[in-house]
């Protein structure tokens, strides 16, 4: 009898110490349930967080130096940027070497600015940081930097942009959780508006004598400005191009120019760059749609495209630079003219004394809003129409009071070198007393529907 | 022996008590986190296709036939890497209501995760990421512009899709509740429907002064799903087209984009594969929309294909086609336009 009592006192042990067993297997299962589904919330939380800072890296990416800490000298330059004396701020805008100047030196931003990005959420203030992603070459391949460039070609997925600028958020308590950020390019190209447009200067005779073409049904952006040698370097460090890496030359060795149009580049390096950038050469045609002033601007299917010489004006009284002298109609007065006004307008080779032009001057522009028109470097405009005329020669090389200084009006440049003898300006006056001449360009893109 | 026997109703009682635990935070947490798993998934959503035309965006209830299942809406969204992405269907089951017009069964809201090339219509064998249950009252609202929709005239945020419901949560129906799912790389062409394969609307701003960038919930941004990582230099993977070297005259350009003369698409559009951009080329039928080919254009030179002047640029009319003497393409000086084995228009 005891014996029974026995085996079933066991049994009944060890059916208590199985259900207790159970009971703990099930604790610990519905606690790690619990911590992962806290762990997602917590990760939903995260990414609210950091989707706000990407709105605010965003403005920081668009506006550039808004707030004028690097124009007041209050944080240290860097090489690709200038100095405010020599580049207009608006070269900051949609500039990866400012992100990179604001990650590495953000308390000059602000008084409570501890981090890259402060978010205020529910009472609560959270730091956000860009993560350090791409190793610095230029500077001693140690050191990282807080961006890197992605293009197509240099990267594998048809979603990226043809150009952008890779960013990575945190935020310090969960750096296992990053937003990988793009940014694009929002800030140096302007839409050209579908209309019908003429091509070089207009020609009396009517439409008989003036060619003309319409881009309707063809969405075209163009460049706002010339490339730069900091846009060259960009190029030089990410593409993927082996002989790229050779063009090191290339690049200026002094601080002051990187902000400056590149013009030491061939045709087929010019070409080469806007591939990287999945845009092709400026036309000389589409330079001269944005550039000219259309008479009847509201009216994009005017077939008489009448068109004055000067981007800013429908006026086609051709001396608008200087005036003539009383009574002598062709001898035009240098001294009744304020160089200064000119020089804003036409930087031409009498500004050197008196005007300072600062790198990426925004002084003068067109009706579709593009700079760099007018005076300051040549600039190479690949020709389809007519090969010969394929350099833009108004120039900081000639007199304000050269004929050179109107629109459409062009010279030839063989694309190979840059000696003088690779230039012919045909039935006008050519550059005194230089052996090497820089020629700019710009690029423009094609996009779809 | 006492001491044995009191440790074992101990144990005993702990047991049935750690068991009788009910989980009701699990519970109430449905909703949260099936809300908090979809917006980590679908914040990087590039393509929506709207299923349920007649539902979303309508204000309607979605409410008969009672407990069918109904796929709502599709969303492909950005997988780790090149070639990876994932689609995923929202789907829903209609509550059931009896005579008396009370509910007997609930309606209930689920993912599933299918292939790039399937079909929401088979939801029933794919595989399910997570739903939540005790649903009525399903409203779900998805636009590429900001608007106030629905009964209540909420306010629905640009490129964000909004899901109202109400919850059977503590033994009784909740007010209606609101979730938000942003879409942060939807273009306003990638919204469609599904009666409507192709979106007419336009993700680009084309006035003057303005930048091309493309009009999304943040306009110039694009995401990456969470710890993603873009690969180094890459490789030339079948994603991306065309080499720099790539050139019309040695046929080794590759068209991205072909035509036919009511203006259709032939085949699918890939120019946004193009590793070095697009140009256009004159010689369909079509005066709209040209073909298209991958790399740097050259358009004008000899052997390369004429540069697109237009059709209403003169008083004439400029009639589209391929032939030779075409106005609506231009070459160099000395050369003439001419039509080749493919329909172009080239310069000779």
């Amino acid at each position: 009898m005891s014996k029974d009592k026995i085996r079933f006192r066991d049994l009944l042990g060890f059916f208590v110490l199985f259900i207790f067993a159970a009971s703990i297997l099930l604790l610990a299962r519905q606690y790690i349930i619990l911590k992962n589904q806290e762990g997602l919330l917590a990760k939903k939380k995260t990414l609210e967080l950091l989707l706000e800072a990407s709105n605010k890296l965003k403005k920081l990416w668009h506006e550039g130096d808004s707030k004028n800490v690097w124009k007041n000298g209050l944080v240290k330059f860097d090489v690709y940027l200038g100095t405010p004396e020599t580049t207009d701020d608006s070269y900051l805008r949609c500039n990866p070497h400012f992100l990179e100047l604001y990650f590495s030196q953000y308390k000059a931003f602000g008084k409570r600015q501890d981090a890259h990005f402060v978010i205020y959420s529910k009472k609560y203030r959270y730091l956000v940081f860009a993560k350090p992603v791409w190793f610095d070459r230029a500077v001693d391949g140690r050191s990282k930097r807080h961006y890197k460039i992605v293009t197509k070609s240099n990267s594998s997925r048809a979603i990226i942009p043809n150009y952008a600028v890779y960013v990575e958020l945190y935020l310090p308590h969960n750096k296992e959780v990053t937003l990988p950020v793009l940014l694009e390019d929002s800030c140096h190209d302007v839409y050209l508006p579908q209309r019908v447009y003429g091509v070089g200067p207009y020609k009396l005779g009517g439409k008989k004598k003036d060619w003309t073409w319409d881009n309707f049904g063809r969405d075209i952006y163009i460049d706002k400005y010339l490339v730069t040698y900091r846009d060259i370097a960009e190029w030089i460090e990410y593409s993927n191009d082996l002989e790229n890496q050779q063009l090191h030359e290339l690049l200026p060795s002094t601080i002051e120019q990187f902000p400056r149009p590149a013009t030491n580049l061939t045709v087929a390096q010019m070409r080469q760059f806007c591939a990287f950038k999945g845009k092709h050469l400026l036309e000389a045609h589409i330079f001269d749609a944005a550039s000219f002033y259309p008479f009847d601007i509201d009216e994009p299917k005017a077939l008489n495209v009448l068109r004055g010489p000067y981007p800013w004006t429908v006026r086609r009284k051709k001396f608008y630079l200087a005036r003539p002298k009383k009574g002598e109609k062709n001898k035009l007065q240098k001294e009744s003219v304020e160089i200064s006004k000119i020089c804003s307008k036409v930087y031409a080779k009498e500004c050197f004394k008196e005007y300072k032009l600062k790198n990426f001057y925004t002084d003068s522009v067109t009706w579709t809003g593009i700079f760099q028109v007018m005076g300051g470097n040549f600039e190479y405009l690949r020709n389809p129409i007519n090969s010969k005329n394929n350099l833009k020669a108004s120039s900081h090389h000639f007199s304000y009071l050269n004929d050179w200084h109107q629109l459409g009006v062009r010279a030839f440049w063989d694309g190979l070198g840059h000696g003088v003898n690779n230039f012919h300006f045909q039935n006008g006056d050519t550059p005194s007393g230089q052996h090497q001449l820089g020629v700019g360009f710009r690029c423009m893109r094609f996009v779809a529907k | 022996m006492n001491i044995l026997k009191n440790l074992f109703l101990l144990f005993f009682i702990f047991s049935i008590l750690i068991v009788s635990c009910n989980p009701n935070k699990l519970i109430n947490n449905e909703l949260k986190l099936f809300a908090a798993r979809n917006y980590i998934n679908w914040f990087s959503t590039m393509e929506v296709t709207i299923l349920a035309d007649d539902f979303v965006n309508s204000g309607k209830l979605l409410d008969r036939p009672n407990a069918t299942w109904w796929p709502l809406v599709m969303l492909t969204f950005l997988g780790p890497k090149a070639g990876s992405n994932r689609v995923q269907c929202l789907i829903y089951k209609v509550p059931y209501i009896n005579v008396e017009n009370s509910i007997n069964k609930y309606g209930v809201l689920k993912v599933v995760e299918i292939t790039p090339d399937d079909n929401c219509k088979n939801h029933f064998s794919a595989k399910e990421v997570t739903s939540v249950s005790g649903i009525k009252n399903l409203r779900i609202y998805l636009t590429g512009e900001s608007k106030k929709m629905g009964s209540g005239k909420r306010t629905i945020p640009s490129f964000t899709m909004g899901v109202s419901l109400n919850r059977y949560e503590n033994n009784t129906w909740s007010e209606t509740k609101w979730i938000y799912f942003p879409l942060m790389n939807a273009e306003a062409k990638s919204l469609k429907s599904a009666k409507q394969k192709k979106s007419k609307k336009l993700s680009y701003v084309k006035k003057r002064y303005h930048s091309s960038i493309v009009k999304r919930k943040n306009p110039g941004v694009l995401y990456f799903p969470l710890k993603d990582y873009l690969e180094g230099p890459a490789e030339i993977s079948s994603e991306l087209l065309g080499t720099i070297d790539d050139s019309y005259p040695d046929k080794t350009s590759i068209q991205c984009h072909k035509v036919d003369g009511n203006c259709q698409t032939i085949g699918d559009y890939i120019c946004d594969r193009c590793r070095y951009g697009w140009y256009e080329v004159v010689g369909s039928a079509c005066s709209k929309v040209k073909n298209k080919y991958c790399g740097p254009n050259k358009c004008g030179q000899r052997g390369w294909p004429a540069c697109p002047r237009g059709y209403q640029y003169s008083r004439y009319i400029v009639t589209a086609g391929c032939y030779a003497g075409n106005q609506s393409g231009f070459c160099q000086e000395n050369l003439s336009t001419y039509c080749d084995e493919n329909k172009v228009l080239v310069c000779l």
